[in-house]
């Protein structure tokens, strides 16, 4: 617990954010269990209700700036981010990039929370769920009162635990691998990254996520980014969208590289 | 390929769209994304799958020679929101492409805006928010 309220007390030094004001896991779970359905209601907002599906606002692909927006890197991360060759941004090199996601790898977080796809939550009493239409991933963040693990072993999407702070709903996540960039522009990330995500309704429609990465790894000090903003589609279900490698290779060698120019991997079938 | 260059220019709308970047995850540097420009098009083929939406086509340059396009839109799970299916397009299909045109003049590969097809149907290619 100390842990946890040293944690949330530099969010409030860095985002001027809340602290762990301490409402209890156990509130959390009935708070779970109390949440109405997402309706058009135009005045009454559960605002510890987070189901539905959820979409990013336009240009959120971008909304993570680096320029603007992160922290120095290590020269460890430094390195790392050289060997990077994003598929856009200002060190974009066309036909040459080097995106995991080129790879079918999945996204990681909090890089798929960027993504202009759909993605929709279901809570329960002891754990939140999230299903991206993106690759198809699913991730689990635990609100049964669990501590974050103390030594887990990496994963793509890590380990994440929730708990509500007043009306914002603040996801802790550790045991990422290396292997994911945080976002679209091609920064690095380590096994030591700690994500923490504050979801809060902005209204009937509306939820923002605001994201800060911890990980001195990589970064001098945290890397706070401003809400992204979502608009909740009450009409819209969670379609089919995995990334198969052939279907990746084949839209590579008919579009995405000779759009920039380049040579195809294989000869296409289609001229 | 200079002269369909000059062609597409003069068939170039002016018409910034300010929608999400259809082919968002794999970016849109090679595009021009200040220009759209129309294509008639006359469907080689239609690739309604991931990661984006594919469509081949004809059409004739300003001396009526054919020249081959490939082009992309979004994916089929954003697609099917506003109106598109696998069926959208078929080979031998006569429809209007609005694109945005490769940076380079010389690639004849873009990014699809809208299409619109012979019985007047009008289907965009964007993340409907």
């Amino acid at each position: 617990m100390l842990d946890r309220c040293l944690r949330g007390l530099m969010a409030v030094v860095v985002v001027g954010g809340m602290a762990c004001a301490a409402p209890a896991v156990a509130a959390q779970e009935g708070a779970a269990l109390k949440a109405k359905p997402a309706t058009s209601s135009k005045a009454v907002t559960n605002p510890h209700d987070l189901n539905g599906v959820w979409m990013m606002h336009p240009g959120g692909i971008t909304k993570m700036i680096p320029e603007d927006s992160h922290p120095p890197m290590t020269p460890w991360a430094q390195a790392r981010f050289d060997a990077t060759i994003p598929t856009m941004g200002p060190r974009d090199q066309l036909g040459k990039e080097n995106d995991p996601l080129l790879k079918c790898e999945p996204y990681g977080v909090p890089k798929i929370l960027l993504i202009p796809q759909p993605f929709e939550i279901v809570q329960t009493p002891k754990r939140m769920f999230q299903f991206f239409e993106m690759f198809h991933i699913w991730r689990t963040i635990w609100t049964d009162g669990r501590p974050l693990p103390k030594d887990p072993d990496p994963t793509w999407m890590g380990t994440a635990v929730g708990k509500w702070e007043g009306d914002t709903f603040v996801v802790d996540t550790i045991g990422f691998n290396d292997k994911t960039w945080v976002e679209f522009f091609g920064y690095p990330h380590s096994e030591q990254m700690h994500v923490t995500e504050r979801y809060k309704r902005a209204g009937p429609k509306t939820m923002s996520i605001a994201v800060t990465i911890d990980d001195p790894k990589s970064y001098t000090k945290p890397w706070v980014n401003p809400p992204f903003e979502f608009t909740l589609e009450p009409t819209w279900e969670i379609q089919e969208h995995f990334c198969i490698i052939d279907e990746e290779t084949a839209y590579g060698d008919k579009i995405r590289l000779p759009a920039g120019g380049e040579e195809p991997v294989t000869l296409p079938e289609k001229k | 390929m200079k002269r369909i260059y000059l062609a597409l220019l003069a068939l170039t709308v002016g018409l910034v769209i300010g929608a999400l970047p259809a082919a968002a995850h794999h970016g849109n540097a090679a595009y021009d994304m200040e220009k759209v420009v129309p294509l008639k098009a006359t469907i080689t083929g239609f690739e309604f799958g991931n990661p984006h939406v594919q469509i081949f086509f004809d059409t004739k340059d300003d001396n009526g020679k054919v020249v081959h396009w490939n082009c992309e839109g979004t994916n089929p799970a954003m697609l099917q929101r506003i109106g598109w299916t696998r069926n959208t397009l078929k080979p031998g299909d006569q429809v209007t492409l609005y694109v945005h045109p490769n940076k380079d003049p010389q690639i004849t590969v873009g990014l699809l805006v809208k299409a619109v097809l012979a019985n007047g149907q009008v289907l965009e290619s964007k993340n409907p928010v």
